[in-house]
């Protein structure tokens, strides 16, 4: 296994230097809206780096990446990558955006690696083995109550047309928190509570692409992760909730309240 | 933009830029060594590294500039009988400190200098990404001097916007249906919790423009200038240009400013 987190890390590295190289001419460009191309370009790269390396690597595994969709999930080893979160901010230039490249087995997160370029902040985590930035150990923070904590959240492409669209859980959280963050890419807003930099970072409709890495930071560093009913979690669960496990209940609460 | 640039405050900008990276120097090193909090309010809270930084920009200001008056976040030192043409330095310590507080990476150190409510000089500086904002009035704003500019973006539906929340948010729920609204209109609103961070940003185009109903003087006087450097607009919600005196605040370029004003005007 520690030769696999080896070969991932690189592999988050790389593709963490194509989205730099990238990132440059974003930023050059003053019409941002003209940065989509340039985003469905980088996107596609790094998807085809991280699908070609993984299938090479491991020929027998199920890759499930955001431009590959989320095919069947029922094998024994699965990988989930993607390729760029926080693609919004990407194409504004908005310097927060990360790559993320998680492996699942038989049902259980064994490895997680999420890589933010700009930061130069790598994070990666086995199962039982601790989670990790730039070799220094993660830990959440020790946050006892909603009223000290900083939490973080995002709202789903679909909230127009989408009821559930996190807005009463947002307005709840936000009068209750010490304050609320949106960062607009959900797998640093995960990566950020594993080490303790947020309290909790909460969000309907993720893709399993988004949220599987980062999952495994948040519990390696000794943090909680579950649907919002506080049923178990999987990265095809409709709800994330990431806490420091001390908020868990009470932001579990906040959001189900009437 | 083609007068000589005062050569006063061509020097002022340069002791402000210094103070601003020192300072900026000084709260990464909290960050990696530690600090301790007090709370000013239920969740309005102060570090030993917002103290600290105070005691280096208004010290060194104070010795180089003793007539000038000095308005900062933690001293909140106003001189009544200030003559009405006084130079007033505005010195945001640590912007975002409860991000600082929770090691999270938006928080930024903003100085300013005014004369008759006029701006004449603007520093932002965000330790963490390394990046000094500046500008000069009539002299257009930079980033790590390369010039910076707002961007083009010209409909909300295709625009990245910021915003944050007042101190009292528990009891006035001040600002969530705004955020709300505009969160249906656009591509998304951002929450980084440093204001001056975000008027940077919008002066270089990585948003495109930034809401907040109440800030203090020190958090917007040098965003002002570097967003009006850079070809935006920083107003309040009644579209009069923002002073320090102005609590709301709506900073964009330019193209956008009339369409989120009556989206706020609501």
């Amino acid at each position: 296994m520690s030769d696999s987190i080896a070969f991932i890390q690189s592999l988050a590295r790389e593709a963490g230097a194509l989205h730099l190289a990238r990132f440059r001419q974003v930023e050059r460009i003053e019409r941002k809206e003209h940065a989509t191309d340039l985003v469905t370009e980088v996107d596609r790269a790094v998807d085809d780096l991280i699908v070609n390396a993984l299938r090479r690597q491991f020929p027998s595994h199920r890759i499930i990446s955001e431009e590959g969709g989320a095919r069947a999930h029922d094998a024994d080893d699965v990988w989930f990558a993607d390729p760029l979160d926080g693609t919004t901010n990407y194409a504004h230039a908005y310097p927060v955006f990360a790559v993320a490249i998680g492996w699942q087995q038989r049902g259980q997160m064994v490895l997680g690696v999420v890589y933010d370029a700009i930061r130069d902040e790598l994070f990666s985590a086995e199962r039982g083995a601790g989670a990790f930035v730039n070799h220094v150990r993660l830990r959440v923070a020790e946050i006892a109550t909603l009223n000290r904590a900083l939490v973080s959240t995002g709202f789903h492409y679909d909230r127009l047309v989408n009821p559930e669209n996190n807005f009463a859980e947002f307005a709840r959280v936000t009068r209750r928190a010490q304050s609320v963050r949106r960062g607009g890419a959900a797998a640093l807003d995960l990566a950020y509570v594993a080490a303790g930099r947020l309290d909790a970072h909460w969000e309907r409709g993720l893709a399993p692409w988004d949220c599987a890495a980062a999952s495994l930071l948040v519990t390696e560093a000794g943090g909680r992760i579950t649907e919002r009913d506080a049923s178990a979690w999987s990265p095809f669960s409709r709800w994330t909730v990431a806490t420091n496990g001390m908020i868990h209940d009470e932001l579990l609460a906040t959001l189900n309240e009437a | 933009m083609s007068t000589t640039p005062d050569p006063f405050i061509t020097d002022a900008l340069a002791c402000a830029e210094s103070l601003a990276r020192e300072a900026g120097a000084l709260l990464m090193r909290y960050q990696r060594e530690g600090f301790t909090i007090d709370f000013k309010a239920a969740i309005d809270l102060v570090t030993t590294a917002d103290h600290a930084s105070e005691r280096l920009i208004v010290g060194a200001l104070g010795e180089r500039y003793p007539a000038h008056i000095i308005v900062s976040e933690e001293t909140r030192a106003v001189q009544i009988a200030a003559p009405p043409d006084a130079f007033v330095w505005y010195v945001d310590p640590v912007d975002g400190t409860t991000s600082f507080a929770h090691r999270y990476p938006f928080f930024a150190v903003s100085i300013a200098l005014y004369q008759t409510s006029q701006p004449l000089l603007g520093v932002i500086y965000d330790p963490s990404r390394d990046e000094l904002f500046g500008a000069q009035r009539g002299g257009g704003a930079s980033c790590n001097d390369e010039p910076i500019h707002v961007s083009t973006t010209r409909t909300l539906i295709e625009s990245l916007l910021t915003s944050g929340f007042p101190y009292g948010v528990h009891e006035s729920g001040d600002n969530i249906v705004e955020y709300q609204q505009l969160t249906l209109r656009t591509r998304g609103v951002r929450i980084s919790g440093a204001a001056a961070l975000d008027m940077a940003w919008v002066a270089c185009g990585r948003l495109d423009g930034y809401w907040e109903p109440v800030i203090a003087p020190w958090d917007g006087a040098a965003g002002a200038l570097i967003v009006r450097e850079a070809g935006g607009r920083m107003t309040n919600y009644m579209n009069d240009d923002w002073l320090p005196t102005t609590r709301p605040v709506i900073a964009t370029n330019g193209v956008l400013h009339e369409v989120l004003l009556e989206s706020l005007s609501v």
